[in-house]
C-alpha cells in the first residue's frame, strides 16, 4: 500500500461528492419540468420524438401501464438490435464494416441482444473480433443509452410513488426516457467523448492498421469510434467495452487521469440520483442518510480489495515472491493489472464497476487474489445497492429502505412509516419478493450450470475446483445482477477466428445467461413499480412522536445491518465454496 | 447442440465440434435457429407482461 494509493481512494469520494450534489440538483428539476439551462437545446427535439412516437407525454400512467411501456419498449429494442447484430454483413454498404465481418452465432447473438436490452452488457464476444462499426454504433451504443434510459425512469416513477400526495399517477414513462436521454445521458456523454479523445482514445470508421512490432513481428491494432461508446458505456453503467479487454486497453482508457474521470462517470449518476430523490421528496436528509448508506459500504469494499490486493495472495508469498511496493512497481498482486494504473487504481476501479450494474474491468478479476476476488462478488450480491446501477441502484436501495422501515418498525412495536405512508402487508410482500428474485435468479442458475455437464462446459479451468466454481458463480451472479463483468474464462462463444466464420456459440451458457438477464432485470422492475403504485394512493400521515426518523444515522447502521444480513445469509455458502477457500489456501488454483 | 466436449479452447476442439454438430454462422441468414431465438425474446418479454398482472393480484 503506498500514500498515494490512499490519496486516491479520499480524493475520489471528495470529488465524486462534489460533482453528484449540482447534478442531483439538475436532474431534480429535469423530472420535476423546472427550467434548465438546456431547455433552448432540447425542447424541439422532445416535442419531434412524442409526435413521431404517437405519445401525450403530459398524460399520467399508473403503475401498470408505465410497467407495460417499459417491457413493450424493451421488447421492441430487443428486437431490432438482434435484427441488426444478425444482419451485420447487409450493412456492409454503409461503410462502417471495413473488416467485413460476419454475424455471430444465433445463440451467442441471443445473449448479447438479451444483455444489452438489460444493460448488462454481458459478453461473450470480443468486440474487435465480432462487431462491425455499425453494430457497435446503431445496435450496441443505442442501446446503452435507452437501457440506461429505462433504469432512471423506473427509478424516478418509484420517489414519485413514495412522494405523491394524491393520485395514482406515477409519471409518464416516455417522458421520463426521452428526457432522460436527451437532457442526461445525451450532454454528458458528449463532454466525456471530447475528454477521453484529448487523453488519446480513437474515434474513427479506419480499417484495422497492421504495424511491424520491435521484434519484427506483425500486429493488428483495431481500430474504430471508441471514446463515444466508452462515454456511454460507463456513465450508463452498462460496461461493454468496445474491445475484449474493456477498459484495460490503451484506447478506452489511455491514462491515469482517464481511469480517474471513467470512475466517477460510473458513479456519478447513481449517486446523483439519491441527492435528486431528496430533492423531489422535499427532505433532502432522507437523500443524505442514503447516500451516507452507499457510501460506507463502499469505501468498506474499497479498503478490503486494496489491502488484499497490495498484501498479494498466500500462493505469491508462498513462492518467496516480494510484494512491497519499490520504485518504478507497485508492488502487491500486479498480475493481470495494467502497471499505468496500479494496484490501487485497479483495486478502486474493479469496485466502483461492480457496486453498480457497469461491470467495465481494467484489470483482471479472476487474477485478484482470493480476498480481492471475494469484494467484486459480494458486491454483486449486495444486489447493485452500493450506489447501483442507474436508476437500479435508487430503487433497489428504496426497496431495502422500506424493508428496514418495515424491520425497525417490529423492533420498537409501531405501525412502519416511510415519509408519513404507511408500510402495510402488501407493500412488504412486493419488496420481499422484488428483493429476493435476483438471487434467486443467480443460484438457481449457478446450481443449473455447475450440476450439468453441458454447464460446465463452459467452464476454462481444468476440473472442478474452487477456481471453476468461482468462474460459474461468477458468471451468473453477474448476469443476474445485470453488472457483466466476468471472472474470466467461464465461455458460450467459440471463435477461432476472428470475424466469425465458422464460429459457434455454447448454447446452454448463451441461453440460460439470456433468460437469466432479462428476468432478473425486469421482474425486480416491476415489483418497483408495484410498490410504487401501491405507495401513490395512500394518505400522508403527519410526523409525530412516534415516528420513526429514517434521515438519521441510526437509520443507516439499520438499513446497512438489513443489506449485509440479506446478503451474507443469501450468498455466504456459495462465496465460501469458490474466493473464500482460495483466500485461505496457499495452493494455487489453476 | 448442448455443450461440448472439452474444456481446452484449440483449434482441433473447434474443428471436431463443429464436424459433430455441423455447426455454422456465416453470412446473415435467417435460420430456423433465429426464428427460435426471436419466439425465445418474445416468449420472455410475454411473460414478463403477464407478471404485471399476477402482481397486480398480490
Amino acid at each position: 500500500m503506498t500514500f498515494l494509493g490512499w490519496l486516491t481512494i479520499v480524493l475520489f469520494i471528495v470529488i465524486l461528492t462534489a460533482l453528484a450534489l449540482p447534478l442531483g440538483r439538475y436532474m431534480a428539476a429535469v423530472y420535476t419540468d423546472e427550467r434548465t439551462f438546456l431547455d433552448p437545446l432540447f425542447r424541439t427535439p422532445e416535442r419531434l420524438l412524442y409526435r413521431v412516437m404517437r405519445v401525450d407525454a403530459d398524460r399520467g400512467q399508473d403503475w401498470k401501464a408505465y410497467a407495460k411501456s417499459a417491457i413493450i419498449f424493451s421488447l421492441a429494442g430487443w428486437l431490432l438490435l438482434y435484427l441488426i447484430l444478425r444482419t451485420q454483413t447487409l450493412w456492409n454498404f454503409t461503410g462502417l464494416n471495413p473488416q467485413k465481418f460476419h454475424s455471430a452465432p444465433w445463440n451467442v447473438t441471443f445473449n448479447t441482444t438479451s444483455s444489452f436490452v438489460t444493460n448488462t452488457n454481458w459478453q461473450y464476444y470480443g468486440g474487435e473480433t465480432t462487431m462491425s462499426y455499425f453494430s457497435q454504433m446503431a445496435g450496441l451504443t443505442v442501446q446503452n443509452f435507452l437501457s440506461a434510459g429505462v433504469g432512471i425512469a423506473v427509478a424516478v416513477a418509484l420517489i414519485r410513488g413514495i412522494v405523491s400526495r394524491s393520485g395514482k399517477s406515477l409519471g409518464n414513462f416516455w417522458h421520463d426516457l426521452v428526457r432522460t436521454v436527451l437532457w442526461v445521458l445525451t450532454p454528458i456523454s458528449f463532454v466525456i467523448a471530447l475528454v477521453l479523445v484529448f487523453q488519446g482514445s480513437i474515434q474513427n470508421f479506419s480499417h484495422y492498421a497492421t504495424l511491424t512490432t520491435l521484434t519484427h513481428l506483425p500486429q493488428t491494432i483495431a481500430m474504430g469510434p471508441v471514446a463515444s461508446q466508452e462515454a456511454i458505456k460507463l456513465l450508463g453503467t452498462n460496461g461493454g467495452g468496445f474491445f475484449n479487454t474493456n477498459s484495460a486497453h490503451p484506447f478506452e482508457n489511455p491514462t491515469a487521469f482517464t481511469n480517474l474521470v471513467e470512475m466517477l462517470v460510473v458513479l456519478v449518476i447513481p449517486a446523483a440520483l439519491v441527492f435528486a430523490y431528496g430533492r423531489m421528496a422535499g427532505n433532502r436528509r432522507q437523500g443524505y442518510a442514503i447516500y451516507g448508506t452507499m457510501a460506507v459500504m463502499f469505501l468498506g469494499a474499497v479498503i478490503v480489495a486494496y489491502i488484499a490486493e497490495a498484501h498479494g495472495s498466500p500462493a505469491q508469498h508462498a513462492a518467496g515472491l516480494h510484494t512491497h511496493a519499490i520504485a518504478g512497481s507497485a508492488g502487491g498482486n500486479l498480475e493481470g493489472k495494467e502497471q499505468r494504473f496500479g494496484i490501487a487504481g485497479s483495486a478502486l476501479f474493479d469496485v466502483v464497476t461492480t457496486v453498480t450494474s457497469c461491470g467495465a474491468v481494467n484489470s483482471a478479476i479472476e487474477s485478484f487474489t482470493g480476498i480481492g476476488g471475494a469484494v467484486p462478488m459480494a458486491n454483486l450480491s449486495a444486489s447493485e445497492v452500493i450506489f447501483g446501477g442507474v436508476g437500479t441502484g435508487l430503487y433497489s436501495i428504496l426497496l431495502y429502505v422500506l424493508l428496514a422501515v418495515f424491520i425497525g418498525g417490529l423492533m420498537v412495536g409501531r405501525t412502519p412509516e416511510y415519509l408519513g405512508k404507511k408500510i402495510e402487508a402488501r407493500e412488504i410482500k412486493l419488496v420481499a419478493i422484488g428483493l429476493l428474485i435476483t438471487p434467486l435468479a443467480a443460484l438457481f442458475s449457478t446450481a443449473l450450470a455447475t450440476a450439468s455437464s453441458a454447464g460446465r462446459a463452459s467452464i476454462s479451468a481444468v476440473g472442478s475446483g474452487p477456481q471453476g466454481f468461482s468462474e460459474t458463480f461468477y458468471a451468473y451472479l453477474s448476469q443476474a445482477n445485470n453488472n457483466g463483468s466476468a471472472f474470466a474464462g467461464y465461455t458460450g462463444f467459440i471463435q477461432p477466428n476472428a470475424g466469425n466464420l465458422g464460429s459457434h456459440g455454447v448454447t446452454f451458457a448463451d441461453l440460460l445467461g439470456g433468460f437469466t438477464m432479462l428476468f432478473a432485470r425486469f421482474a425486480p422492475i416491476l415489483f418497483a413499480l408495484a410498490v410504487a403504485g401501491a405507495l401513490a394512493g395512500k394518505r400522508i400521515s403527519p410526523v409525530g412522536l412516534g415516528t420513526m426518523r429514517t434521515d438519521n444515522p441510526t437509520f443507516v447502521v439499520l438499513l446497512i445491518g438489513v443489506i449485509v444480513l440479506v446478503g451474507a445469509l443469501t450468498f455466504f455458502p456459495a462465496l465460501l465454496l469458490g474466493p473464500l477457500v482460495q483466500g485461505l489456501t496457499g495452493h494455487l488454483y489453476g | 447442440l448442448f455443450g461440448r466436449p472439452g474444456a481446452v479452447f484449440t483449434t482441433s476442439l473447434y474443428r471436431a465440434t463443429i464436424s459433430r454438430y455441423r455447426l455454422h454462422a456465416g453470412g446473415p441468414i435467417i435460420v430456423v435457429m433465429d426464428i427460435l431465438a426471436v419466439a425465445l425474446g418474445i416468449a420472455s418479454f410475454a411473460i414478463l407482461l403477464g407478471l404485471i398482472f399476477a402482481i397486480d393480484r398480490i
